[in-house]
């Protein structure tokens, strides 16, 4: 007599399932409806993990799309320091669902927040509390951070409005949010970018109903706005650097991550030309037997990172691993580099007429 | 002893002998307007070096300085600022910007601060090193002149930056702006290496502090030796050097 289970693929099967034996083969991705060729617009953003994805997709030639690419006269050293194509735009690392359903929400002037800035630590500085480490030197003045944060709305609009797929990573659950009007801060007042009074936020731990709301109103207000954009979900498997919670940080990790995969399943359920991506699996696999994770136990190696890509790209890139597809090159400021070679022409003169 | 300098700038120092009453002024292109200045007045005591000029680079050491005033590079924010850029920005700066920032990328304060420090790195290097390599003499550092103020200047006078006129002068608070900045950067390295900071005389500027038509050289960029002159008039009364 057949039981349910007769006849179901392989990869259903942990005994059938590769891996096992060698880790190389572990490939856990199954749902492949959601596919990248190299020329669409893709956006990335979460948590620190996604950072990972975003360079990864770089060096492979694909589009990770950047509409925040900062003026050309600045040296990319520069960019790079001050997070400048880390992502589409410089909003930073994006732990939870409502800091992305916030960010959406400001960048379309339907949320500002009672907390404009915080101060910094440089003498009379401000930092940005929606990203408060996205600059090391600070912004100057408030009225410096109004005009970047206006430019950086609009970068974060054009994102969403053209991009071609969205990959989002959900890092955290913990989180710090402003009693008055529950803006929630990427990070702790005070931990990092600025000092904040202590009973101006407060803690909050968003559990998987409220996390999955919260994904599913960002997700569905980026699709009223682009209908034709595609979605991937993935969970970060970085543990936790902390806790707030009195337990131990490895529980609140397993509690979070569990939140998020769950809230990740079902806002993939819900909506269409949507998958979930299982980095998370990969690295945390008992096939990988922690290797995938660097000596503090928290980072995650580059051969994790490689192990999750080549999954990536084999089974979501199908048809543009061999494409012999030319990198864009980064733009060139001519304009800056004449310049700079007649002022070293001027200054060199020997004719130079002083009087 | 080899002092590296941008490019092929390298300069050999022979080894020197001190001598007590030399103030020796040192640096690049800014530099021509102090030495004309002595060429035109000579001071007793006072020597100008553009590490520039390849024909000078044998002069130097002969004698260590008493006094030393450094003024490497510092026409970056001439760079980016004197032409209009094909793609218009606008900085993070101490005034207003409000007017001005329309149809303008921004560029936050801290970003263009780092932009000019990278810009200026070779400059702020090689001031160090001809500090290091005169330990004992007393430490200056001569800012570059501000950005001139007159646009007709500019015009007749573009010299080799001709053709980037079409793109139009670049608009006054923004040079004014890229100047401080570039200051701010200066100020800061001058202030590593242990020097006092010189900045421009009063007189050589206008209501809103750019450079006077009368100080200009014949190009868009330096001072004359009417320039040079204020300068040293400046230092002498400001550091009671003994010549």
């Amino acid at each position: 007599m057949r039981n349910p289970y007769a006849g179901l693929p392989d990869h259903q099967f942990w005994m059938r399932s590769e891996g096992i034996a060698d880790l190389s083969l572990l490939d856990p991705v199954t749902d492949k409806t959601v596919q990248i060729c190299r020329t669409d617009k893709v956006v990335t953003a979460g948590s620190c993990f996604a950072q990972h994805l975003a360079s990864r997709l770089r060096a492979s030639g694909f589009n990770h799309y950047i509409t925040e690419v900062g003026h050309p006269v600045i040296p990319p050293k520069v960019k790079l320091q001050n997070g400048y194509g880390m992502f589409a735009a410089r909003y930073g690392n994006i732990y939870t669902a409502r800091q992305l359903l916030q960010l959406l929400h400001r960048a379309y002037g339907l949320f500002e927040p009672a907390q404009v800035s915080w101060s910094g630590k440089l003498s009379g500085r401000v930092v940005d509390p929606f990203r408060p480490q996205i600059q090391p030197g600070e912004f100057l003045n408030e009225e410096d951070l109004y005009y970047d944060r206006q430019q950086h709305f609009a970068a974060v609009r054009r994102a969403v409005e053209e991009m071609d797929i969205f990959i989002f990573t959900l890092g955290l659950t913990e989180a710090w949010q402003d009693p008055r009007d529950g803006a929630v801060f990427p990070i702790a007042p005070g931990v990092a970018g600025g000092r904040h009074p202590s009973n101006t936020a407060e803690f909050v731990n968003f559990d998987e109903e409220i996390t999955y709301c919260d994904l599913t109103n960002a997700l569905h207000f980026i699709r009223v706005r682009n209908p034709k954009v595609r979605f991937i979900i993935t969970v970060s498997p970085v543990p936790l650097n902390a806790t707030y919670v009195d337990r131990h940080v490895l529980v609140s990790t397993t509690w979070s991550k569990a939140v998020l995969r769950v809230a990740a399943e079902k806002v993939v359920r819900l909506f269409r030309d949507t998958a979930y991506f299982p980095s998370y699996e990969i690295i945390t696999s008992p096939h990988a037997c922690g290797k995938y994770y660097a000596e503090d136990r928290r980072e995650v190696t580059e051969e994790g990172v490689s192990h999750v890509m080549g999954a990536f790209f084999r089974n979501l890139a199908r048809g543009e691993l061999e494409a012999d597809v030319a990198v864009a090159a980064a733009p060139h400021d001519k304009h800056s580099k004449e310049m700079a070679e007649r002022i070293e022409i001027l200054c060199d003169e020997a004719s130079i007429d002083n009087r | 002893m080899i002092l590296t300098s941008s490019g092929d700038n390298a300069f050999l120092l022979a080894s020197s002998k001190v001598r007590p009453n030399l103030l020796l002024f040192i640096g690049h292109s800014h530099i021509e307007a102090i030495r004309t200045a002595l060429q035109d007045r000579p001071r007793a005591g006072i020597r100008a070096v553009n590490l520039r000029r390849s024909s000078e680079h044998s002069i130097l050491g002969d004698d260590e300085p008493r006094t030393l005033c450094v003024c490497m590079g510092g026409n970056a924010h001439n760079l980016l600022g004197l032409f209009e850029h094909p793609q218009p920005f606008a900085v993070g700066d101490h005034s207003k910007v409000a007017n001005a920032i329309e149809g303008r990328m921004f560029i936050p304060h801290a970003v263009i601060y780092e932009t000019l420090a990278h810009i200026l790195k070779s400059a702020t290097d090689e001031m160090e090193a001809v500090f290091n390599r005169y330990p004992t003499a007393g430490r200056y550092c001569l800012n570059a002149p501000p950005p001139v103020g007159d646009q007709t200047h500019i015009l007749e006078y573009p010299g080799i930056f001709r053709d980037k006129i079409e793109l139009g002068i670049g608009p006054r608070w923004l040079r004014k702006a890229l100047y401080n900045v570039q200051t701010d950067v200066f100020q800061a390295a001058s202030s590593s290496c242990g020097a006092a900071f010189i900045t421009a005389p009063e007189e050589v500027l206008d209501d809103e502090g750019f450079l006077k038509r009368e100080y200009c050289s014949k190009d868009p960029t330096h001072g004359n030796s009417l320039y040079g002159q204020a300068v040293l008039s400046k230092f002498l009364s400001k550091t009671e050097v003994a010549l």
